[in-house]
């Protein structure tokens, strides 16, 4: 097996993006986690950009990077949490969840280096996405043009969505709906008849 | 090149058939109207009217459902497939939904905890559910999946100022997002495979032959599944969750979402080749054997009633779990293999209409029974109410018979179907019949101790007299009608669900070739 310059950027990415993933669930301090999956967000992208997906890398360092690190940062600091120590004082757990994490890790470095029939590599290219779009040529006249696509790039993300996938781009909105008036049953105050507020009736 | 891409369009377009996704329409429409509905009513007013909304939206959507039988074809792209397993499934899930959403107002209003968002999330969640059951694809059925469980994971903690149901919210929601994690990632080995989300497209390939990478994706997406199904190992939140749940929907889980994933596991495991190979077939024994042992020896020492039907729908997932190892197994000649499948699907969507009806009415029953104004919680709690009650209780006791599986019930059946298929097509499940026959013979004594305390314990009930809602009492009716008709004449839905096969044998016919 050959060890191309794009095997040495894929492991390189791969082990700062493991390394801050384990450092973000081992921190004690809630900040320092967070921290530490922004970090751990930032190797992904790179590796999308890797497998030619532009588009989604793009999302993952605005969305998830950005965006949703914010969220969290605020609700971090909104709830005010002190470091946990929940954890720790489990070491059977973390022990049993450990051996069993790295087992089968293990198991699978083990099978795909020795079992002879590891991962196929992507050999033929992913083609360019054709698509018409409607213009005006020079006189005025309403004409069709070709546009490509690079792979992975907006364009051809957007194509495919409309194009091959409009069923599941419908059911994502479902699905976004059901979170938000999810969200509202589980957040609004004062939602029971009996208007009694933020008190936990404990039964028996 | 230019006219390839708008040709490459038009073909597209010409998949995309909106009728065959007018149940999801509706479902859609119903909800979103009911939300809207919601909204005009004061609080503490009965929500009657959206719960009625939504239950006209259920009937047209399982008659969309009905319509639609007989066809047997892919649409939008492969991403749903319209066949008699799909809309049998979709209709055994949408009359479990009316059936909790019928019975549910009054024990909301006896928790103080009315709600149009109640019956708009259960109605969004059985969408999903039909999408899963008709789902061809894995972006599909994972949108699917996720509609479903995040409605479930709201509705467990719908009664918000209760501990307990926060509890079993929180655990399921975050024991749920794991299993999502699994599923997903399941989903992008299998993709890195094969490069291909489409079910139909994974009949190639043997176990020896796979890879590693295939073989792992098929694992985690197995381990999705058997966590949403509560299959041993994976089934230890299912007793908490049951437990804190509102009765209501405990009943609309135990029943709806277990259609659905059996369903859309059906259509997975007869899709893969590469699950038809021994070792995984005993590795699918071992897990049925375990769940029935689990389920039926844990069910005999819990002292609370919900807790005790939990562990019950835990032994029932690895009696269907018989069921799907039938499906599965690879046979010498190609013919006998259809019909193999076609009487082991029929004898599963028999089993899942059957133990659909047992369990809602059971845990409507429970829902409508309290005394002093507490809900029934343990056994104790039973005693001397069926003599206050003796329409609940004598239903009670017969959805307890058919669950345990005693004739003139459908129970007996849905056990009789699958436990014939398995004895008539090898020898080689007589072991596990055996042990299933005999741990059935087990589940009566837990079973039949919920009626014995209703009946047979203490003294009657004298205490103040409970509305115990008409709407309770009329579901109760329903399931119990069901029940009893599809006991004494099964052959009525067996011959529907025996339709249900067809498209397996296309999948057959390509394997073969």
């Amino acid at each position: 097996m050959d060890f191309t310059t794009q095997d040495f950027f894929f492991l390189l990415f791969a082990a700062i993006a493991f390394g801050c993933s384990l450092l973000c669930v081992t921190r004690r301090n809630p900040v320092y986690s967070a921290a530490f999956l922004v970090m751990a967000f930032i190797p992904i992208a790179a590796i999308y950009v890797m497998l030619q997906a532009a588009f989604v890398a793009l999302m993952q360092v605005m969305v998830y990077a950005g965006a949703i690190m914010v969220l969290f940062i605020f609700v971090i600091m909104m709830l005010n949490l002190k470091p946990l120590e929940l954890f720790y004082n489990k070491p059977p757990a973390y022990i049993i969840g450990s051996l069993l994490l790295i087992g089968m890790i293990g198991l699978v470095t083990v099978s795909y280096l020795f079992g002879g029939n590891g991962i196929k590599p992507l050999t033929e290219k992913t083609p360019t996405i054709a698509d018409a779009i409607q213009t005006r040529d020079e006189n005025g006249e309403i004409a069709l043009k070709e546009v490509k696509h690079e792979p992975g790039s907006p364009g051809a993300v957007g194509l495919s969505l409309f194009q091959k996938y409009p069923l599941q781009f419908e059911l994502a909105s479902v699905l976004i709906l059901v979170a938000i008036v999810g969200a509202v049953v589980l957040a609004k105050k004062g939602i029971s008849d009996s208007g009694e507020e933020g008190e936990l009736r404990v039964k028996n | 090149m230019l006219h390839i891409a708008i040709e490459t369009a038009a073909n597209a377009m010409n998949d995309f058939n909106y009728d065959v996704l007018m149940p999801l329409i509706v479902l859609a429409i119903t909800g979103s109207a009911a939300l809207l509905l919601d909204l005009f009513l004061a609080r503490g007013e009965s929500r009657r009217s959206v719960s009625m909304l939504c239950v006209t939206g259920l009937i047209i959507a399982a008659g969309f459902c009905a319509n639609e039988l007989g066809t047997n074809a892919t649409f939008w792209n492969g991403a749903v497939k319209i066949d008699s397993l799909g809309l049998v499934g979709s209709m055994i899930c949408l009359v479990a939904t009316g059936l909790v959403m019928l019975g549910s107002e009054s024990f909301l209003k006896k928790h103080k905890r009315l709600g149009g968002e109640y019956y708009a999330l259960m109605l969004f969640s059985s969408l999903g559910m039909v999408t899963m059951c008709i789902a061809a694809d894995f972006i599909t059925m994972f949108l699917g999946i996720e509609i479903m469980s995040i409605a479930v994971y709201v509705l467990t903690g719908y009664f918000r100022d209760d501990t307990k149901s926060s509890e079993a919210s929180m655990k399921y929601f975050v024991l749920g997002a794991f299993a999502t994690g699994f599923f997903l990632l399941g989903v992008a080995c299998l993709y890195g495979e094969y490069k291909t989300f489409e079910l139909s497209k994974f009949v190639n390939g043997s176990l020896t032959e796979s890879s590693t990478l295939a073989l792992f994706g098929c694992a985690l997406v197995l381990i999705g599944f058997f966590f949403k199904l509560g299959a041993a190992p994976l089934q230890v939140w299912v007793p908490d969750v049951y437990e804190g749940a509102p009765t209501t929907v405990t009943a609309f889980m135990a029943t709806g979402v277990k259609t659905a994933g059996f369903v859309a596991l059906l259509r997975i495991c007869t899709s893969f080749t590469i699950f038809w190979e021994e070792r995984l077939v005993v590795l699918f024994g071992a897990i049925a054997l375990l769940t029935m042992i689990l389920g039926n020896f844990l069910a005999i020492v819990q002292r609370r009633v919900k807790r005790m039907l939990a562990y019950s729908s835990i032994a029932h997932t690895g009696y269907l779990f018989l069921g799907l190892l039938i499906a599965m197994v690879k046979k010498a000649p190609g013919a006998d293999q259809g019909h193999l499948i076609q009487d082991a699907n029929a004898a599963i969507l028999f089993y899942l209409l059957g133990y659909t009806f047992a369990t809602v009415g059971a845990f409507i029953v429970l829902s409508a029974l309290s005394r002093g104004g507490r809900d029934v919680e343990t056994f104790d709690d039973l005693e001397g109410l069926g003599w206050r009650h003796p329409v609940l209780g004598v239903a009670l006791t017969i959805f307890l018979v058919s669950l345990a599986g005693i004739p003139v019930t459908a129970g007996f059946f849905g056990k009789f179907f699958i436990f014939r298929t398995a004895l008539l097509y090898d020898d080689a499940y007589i072991p596990i019949v055996v042990a299933a026959v005999m741990l059935s013979v087990i589940s009566v004594a837990y079973y039949l101790k919920a009626s014995v305390h209703l009946f047979f314990r203490g003294k009657a009930y004298e205490g103040p007299e409970l509305e115990t809602g008409w709407d309770a009492s009329f579901v109760t009716l329903l399931c119990f009608a069901g029940t009893i008709f599809l006991g004494v004449m099964p052959d009525s839905f067996y011959a529907l669900c025996k339709s249900a096969a067809s498209e397996i044998q296309v999948i057959l016919q390509v394997a073969a070739n």
